[in-house]
């Protein structure tokens, strides 16, 4: 069975995210393995695969989604989509996770806030409206496992696992949302030489008692402005059923 | 069994307790305000009533107190501290003798426990407090007769009583529930039996009587009942003078019965549910630890089980083989988990379960020591366990073996 080393020789790194309603990661990686052997970068329903050279992952990206078949419904507005959107987002939360629930829900809220206050320019303004925007926000990936050591087949994979992570095209941000279970020594080992390992990736721990705060608010405090300002550098609004044409270009001329 | 099986778990220290090692179902830790930690043990019967083991250095415990009982016909076999009071429950072996209750301790200076305070439940139809849940300093949640309290049938004679101790030496009851048909007078009918056994055995498993009841602070106003053979209950207590049902689910029967612990897990909307083993040699095979679904928390639905080991190798060792106490995840200086879940299984030791996936969970360590010397049973009787918040598992067993100190590599 062919592997793939997580690190080249260059310091250009491979970082394997399996994401979404999973029971065993390992099944993810091994399911792909031939496919994934040809590329360096991917967006799959369960599986990201980034590196410097990747752009941030939006919910305006094809492959994490597939929102051609969103279901019987006129798809006449914005707001409709970003229903199916935030509907798709939902399925990919297990049931028993409150806090990535009601996160995920303030997340999505927020960036619906977020996009009233873009300023849109003539002529854009005769073509787009603000929340045409809200595509660009960036794809949260839930109950997130991150491959963290050497692929090979001598011993099992072993991953570090978050709550939720976005990749912005410049760092992993990977969510620990405050929980009162103790952590134990495994997990924690993996998180650790994660980070040491991975300089990709940055750690964001929401404490407990914010995540429980009885009104429902976004604790965007804990995000710098290049998350919160998803659009800065973007061209243009893309929705997310958007030709690969289309999508290729525009990324390429995002401003990362 | 002559050898130890374990797997991803250490023996740190074996403690018999100075030869008193039987170990009731109350285990609990008190970290005092000059650092000490000390262990507080219930006995699973006379003529010991609570030992205090110093466990500052776990792998070096010793005893620094051990109190007796008033009389031989009586135990202490729960026991909790919050703070620096412990709480003790008294039950008796014939109905109507004292002392039957619970008694409060100042354990401020753990080798000297100070007596404070004493409520009396004992009557005519009632042997006092089985098990009891005090973890906020305020009120004592008791599994108990009561001298008012006449039973349609003897054993359905523990009801749900809460304790108001803020005031210890004047400790009053403030409310009171029981499954409805259990007392004399009640319009409902008697609950039908199980597994009937005969009426002139005070401690028969056929029974309609509490358990332990659990109420965690993230849910000051909602109490999870294990109420044996009447199953899982859980009670609105936001009103304590009456307390509501929100919800009851009960695997028995088909399943032989003997609901013990109900342990949410708010965080995850889960519920867990042990059924005690009461019977030697797999007599009352299968005893279950189910995993409920508690989105919607008046339809639990059971989604899994904890997974035991093989009934053909377990079940007749000696002994009892099945779930008992879990780690209860209370508040204090204690191990909390929504993930990780520590159970003791009488001869099948104490077992760790990950729940990430609650459909499938997942056996990921265990601890089985021989059966101690002097134990009326050849195996190990794992019957209560409490980790501390360092993740040091502590272990009682039944019999003899006293406290077992481990350490998890999970």
């Amino acid at each position: 069975m062919g592997r793939w080393s997580l690190c080249h020789g260059d310091g250009y790194i491979n970082t394997f995210i399996i994401y979404g309603l999973i029971t065993n990661p390992e099944t993810v990686i091994k399911r792909l393995e031939t496919d994934l052997s040809k590329q360096t970068e991917c967006l799959t329903s369960n599986l990201a695969i980034v590196n410097f050279n990747t752009s941030g992952f939006r919910l305006n990206n094809p492959g994490w989604a597939d929102l051609k078949n969103a279901g019987p419904i006129n798809i006449d507005s914005t707001s409709t989509m970003f229903e199916i959107v935030r509907e798709k987002i939902k399925s990919k939360i297990s049931p028993f996770s409150k806090n990535t629930n009601s996160f995920i829900r303030d997340y999505l809220d927020y960036i619906e806030v977020q996009v009233t206050k873009i300023n849109i320019s003539k002529p854009q303004n005769e073509l787009f409206d603000q929340y045409d925007w809200i595509f660009s926000a960036w794809l949260p990936l839930t109950h997130t496992h991150i491959l963290i050591d050497e692929l090979n087949d001598k011993k099992p994979m072993e991953f570090a696992e978050f709550d939720l992570c976005y990749w912005t095209g410049q760092k992993i941000l990977c969510i620990n949302l405050g929980s009162s279970s103790s952590i134990i020594q495994s997990k924690q080992r993996k998180i650790d030489y994660l980070k040491k390992s991975n300089p990709l990736v940055e750690i964001i721990t929401i404490p407990k008692n914010i995540i429980l705060k009885k009104e429902k608010k976004f604790p965007s405090e804990f995000f710098d402005t290049d998350f919160k300002e998803f659009w800065n550098g973007l061209k243009i609004p893309l929705g997310p059923n958007q030709p690969p044409v289309l999508s290729q270009y525009f990324s390429d001329q995002s401003i990362k | 069994m002559s050898e130890t099986l374990s797997k991803n778990m250490r023996l740190l220290d074996h403690n018999t307790l100075g030869g008193f090692g039987g170990v009731g179902e109350g285990m609990a830790l008190q970290v005092t305000n000059k650092g000490k930690r000390v262990l507080w043990i219930a006995h699973e019967g006379p003529p010991k009533n609570f030992t205090g083991l110093d466990v500052t250095d776990p792998k070096n415990t010793r005893i620094i107190c051990q109190t007796e009982l008033k009389h031989q016909n009586m135990r202490s076999n729960s026991l909790e501290v919050t703070g620096d009071i412990l709480a003790v429950a008294y039950q008796v072996y014939e109905l109507g003798l004292e002392p039957a209750g619970v008694e409060l301790f100042d354990v401020s200076d753990p080798e000297n426990p100070k007596s404070i305070g004493f409520h009396s439940t004992a009557g005519p139809h009632s042997r006092g407090v089985h098990c009891l849940w005090f973890v906020d300093g305020e009120y004592v949640h008791i599994a108990s007769g009561a001298p008012d309290f006449t039973p349609r049938h003897p054993r359905d004679d523990q009801i749900y009583q809460i304790i108001d101790v803020r005031n210890p030496s004047k400790m009053e009851e403030v409310g009171r529930w029981w499954y409805p048909g259990t007392r004399e007078g009640d319009t409902e009918p008697l609950p039908e039996r199980i597994i009937p056994e005969p009426l002139d055995e005070l401690r028969g498993g056929d029974a309609f009587r509490l358990h332990n009841s659990n109420v965690y602070p993230e849910r000051p106003d909602r109490a999870y009942l294990g109420y044996i053979d009447g199953g899982a209950f859980i009670l609105d207590i936001s009103n304590k003078s009456k307390p509501e049902v929100v919800s009851h689910w009960s695997p028995h029967n088909p399943y032989p019965g003997f609901t013990h612990t109900v342990m949410p897990l708010f965080e995850r909307d889960l519920i867990l549910v042990s059924d005690e083993c009461i019977k030697d040699d797999a007599e009352d095979w299968p005893k279950l630890t189910w995993v409920l679904d508690a989105r919607n928390e008046k339809n639990l639905v059971p989604i899994s089980t904890l997974p035991l080991p093989p009934v053909e190798e377990f079940g007749h060792k000696g002994g009892r083989f099945g779930s008992h106490n879990l780690h209860e995840n209370r508040p204090g200086p204690s191990f909390h988990s929504e993930e990780i879940i520590i159970g003791a299984f009488f001869n099948a030791g104490i077992r760790v379960y990950n729940l990430r996936n609650p459909y499938q969970p997942e056996l990921i360590a265990y601890f089985v020591p021989p059966g101690p010397e002097n134990s009326r049973v050849p195996t190990i009787q794992m019957n209560e366990v409490y980790v501390d918040e360092n993740g040091i598992v502590y272990a009682g067993d039944r019999w003899a073996g006293g406290v077992y100190v481990m350490e998890m590599d999970i």
